[in-house]
């Protein structure tokens, strides 16, 4: 614990199915106790990876070593250094949270004293305890997943691997898995999370990379990203939304790229590289066309931002009107 | 310096030896889960069995009375081994549903992430429907016993009649299974169980002697496995002519079926 290594080494990883590249040489370090976020869209390639990562499926070529171990050749003594929790919450409906804990405990090859006291053990920690002998098919979403989660802690794995850990949850639920994961990386867990939420990247990952078509496009921690790609961005808030593709319009040219619009937020932002010249010119183009605003202002920018400069999701001749997920 | 420290994690943690005691336990333990999801869900139970003891009750009451087979005075004798053998077929038929349904639900992929012996897996799905199998089974001869079926052998050969039943019902399980794999999906996985059970159970010695059949149909009908393990099935239980060739085909044909079947779906699963 005391030098900083690698645990976790990807090297030009690749894969396809088919004629469909999935992973086209990626290059990826997790160092122990900390945690990186895969960040990237549907289809970018996270799962394949971290399917790689957890023995499920075999690279075509490069190498993928956790804790020195090569995934492939050394795949068994892998699989009992590692915790996996899939995209979906793989948990038995018909059996109870504590039946569903105890199998994954004996497939660990605990011996059945010790996978009840596992079982137990992690059952409490999730707050699962009262619901423990109920059947998981009457557990609501949020329960499925804890328990899902608590599933990959029964072997007390050094490294947690997550696909997506909170897609479909609501936000209070997700709120409370985050503050979960949160202390088990304090206790030296070392985590690779895939996310497509960039709120949850921020919060909880020490490193991001961003993933886009089967390769790493952007890499660092979340402030040098923010730094990096984003650059400040000025933000106005139109009083009325029928405004905002006008407000588009009026500040295309005078920040560091093209004006993106939040229909639903109301909101469009501006990059920049000169805060204060810019904020300026934006207000008194605003004022001279009359437009009513609520909010004007200044901002770092959010990985929003980031993430939206380096997938560009419409030309760059035209100002974008990109749909930002809040 | 950094090798130093990878080893000190590798033996810090016990690491899960494999072997034969590791596959055993793995087997048990996971056969167990099978079962009891099989248990606990009572549409599984009942649908098991209410197929089989329809057919019995259509072929008994309705059709029987005008199907006359050379040898059988009474037709539910020659009825009720060929329902345990369609039963057998079609009982491992929802090896391929469960497959599935374990593969689209993820559970598949955390057993594999896990130090599990992975044939265990397999394994463990075969040897639960076989328990299931024998369930049915056993109700099948219950329900036969109670509208007029009767055993005319030793028990001897009884029991070894029934033991080729199950033993075919197990090899067409890892068949199923291997279905299951390629397929993935719940409900495709139930129409080609269907679809690949449904001649193989009517275009057989099933239901009526194959002697009727137009020549094309009674030389497919005569050459398939299901056939054989009825004919066997029958000669054993009924003591009507030599078993020994039925005995000799259908004990080939499930040893045959399953080891093809293990083996490409053991290879199979290694890539799901």
């Amino acid at each position: 614990m005391t030098a900083n290594y690698p645990f976790i080494t990807v090297e030009g990883v690749e894969k396809s199915f088919g004629s469909t590249q999935a992973l086209a040489g990626v290059d990826v370090e997790v160092e122990e106790g900390t945690v990186l976020g895969l960040l990237g869209r549907n289809g970018a390639g996270k799962t394949t990876l971290v399917r790689i990562l957890a023995t499920l499926l075999a690279p075509d070529a490069g190498r993928v070593q956790i804790a020195g171990l090569d995934v492939v050749r050394r795949a068994r003594m892998v699989r009992s250094l590692i915790g996996f929790a899939g995209q979906f919450a793989a948990v038995d409906e018909t059996l109870t949270g504590r039946e569903n804990l105890d199998l994954v405990g004996r497939l660990y090859g605990l011996g059945s004293t010790l996978a009840r006291q596992r079982a137990d053990e992690v059952l409490q920690r999730l707050s699962l305890t009262s619901a423990a002998d109920r059947r998981v098919g009457s557990y609501s979403g949020g329960m499925r997943r804890r328990l899902d989660l608590g599933a990959s802690l029964v072997g007390r794995p050094l490294v947690l691997i997550m696909d997506e850990p909170t897609t479909g949850l609501d936000p209070r639920t997700r709120i409370e898995l985050w503050t979960f994961i949160e202390e088990l990386v304090r206790e030296g867990t070392t985590l690779l999370l895939t996310t497509q939420y960039l709120e949850e990247a921020d919060r909880l990952a020490d490193r991001i990379a961003v993933i886009e078509r089967g390769r790493v496009i952007a890499a660092g921690s979340p402030d040098d990203l923010k730094q990096r790609f984003g650059g400040d961005v000025v933000e106005v808030r139109a009083t009325s939304s029928a405004d905002v593709e006008r407000l588009v319009a009026l500040l295309d040219g005078l920040g560091s790229g093209p004006p993106l619009a939040d229909l639903r937020g109301q909101r469009v932002t501006l990059p920049t590289s000169e805060r204060v010249h810019t904020l300026l010119a934006a207000a008194r183009r605003i004022e001279e066309a009359g437009i009513a605003v609520d909010d004007l202002g200044v901002r770092r920018p959010s990985l929003d931002d980031v993430f939206l400069s380096l997938t560009p999701q419409s030309t760059p001749e035209r100002p974008a009107v990109a749909r930002l997920t809040a | 310096m950094t090798t130093a420290t990878f080893d000190e994690v590798a033996t810090r943690r016990t690491v899960r030896p494999s072997g034969v005691r590791s596959f055993l336990s793995d087997t048990f333990v996971l056969t167990r889960r099978n079962l009891l999801i099989s248990l606990r869900t009572p549409q599984l139970v009942v649908a098991a069995a209410i197929m089989p003891v329809m057919f019995v009750l259509l072929f008994r009451y309705v059709f029987g009375g005008s199907i006359h087979v050379a040898g059988y005075p009474s037709y539910v004798d020659f009825l009720i081994p060929g329902i345990i053998v369609q039963t057998s077929l079609f009982g491992g038929s929802s090896s391929a549903v469960s497959v599935a349904e374990d593969l689209s639900k993820g559970v598949t992929d955390r057993f594999r992430s896990l130090p599990t012996q992975r044939g265990a897996i397999l394994t463990a799905r075969t040897l639960a429907d076989l328990v299931r199998l024998t369930y049915t089974v056993g109700l099948m001869i219950g329900i036969g016993l109670l509208v007029g079926f009767r055993f005319h052998n030793s028990l001897l050969p009884v029991l070894g009649g029934i033991g080729i039943a199950l033993l075919f019902g197990y090899a067409c399980s890892w068949l199923f299974t291997l279905l299951g794999l390629l397929v993935r999906n719940v409900e495709a996985a139930t129409l080609v169980a269907f679809v690949v059970t449904f001649p193989l159970v009517f275009a057989a010695s099933t239901f009526t002697a194959t002697d009727t059949m137009p020549a094309w149909l009674r030389t497919f009908a005569n050459a398939q496995p299901v056939t054989q393990v009825i004919d066997a099935l029958r000669a054993l239980t009924q003591g009507t002519g030599s078993a020994h060739d039925a005995v000799l085909h259908s004990l080939a044909w499930s040893a045959g079926i399953f080891v093809v079947a293990a083996t490409v779906a053991t290879r199979r699963f290694r890539r799901v």
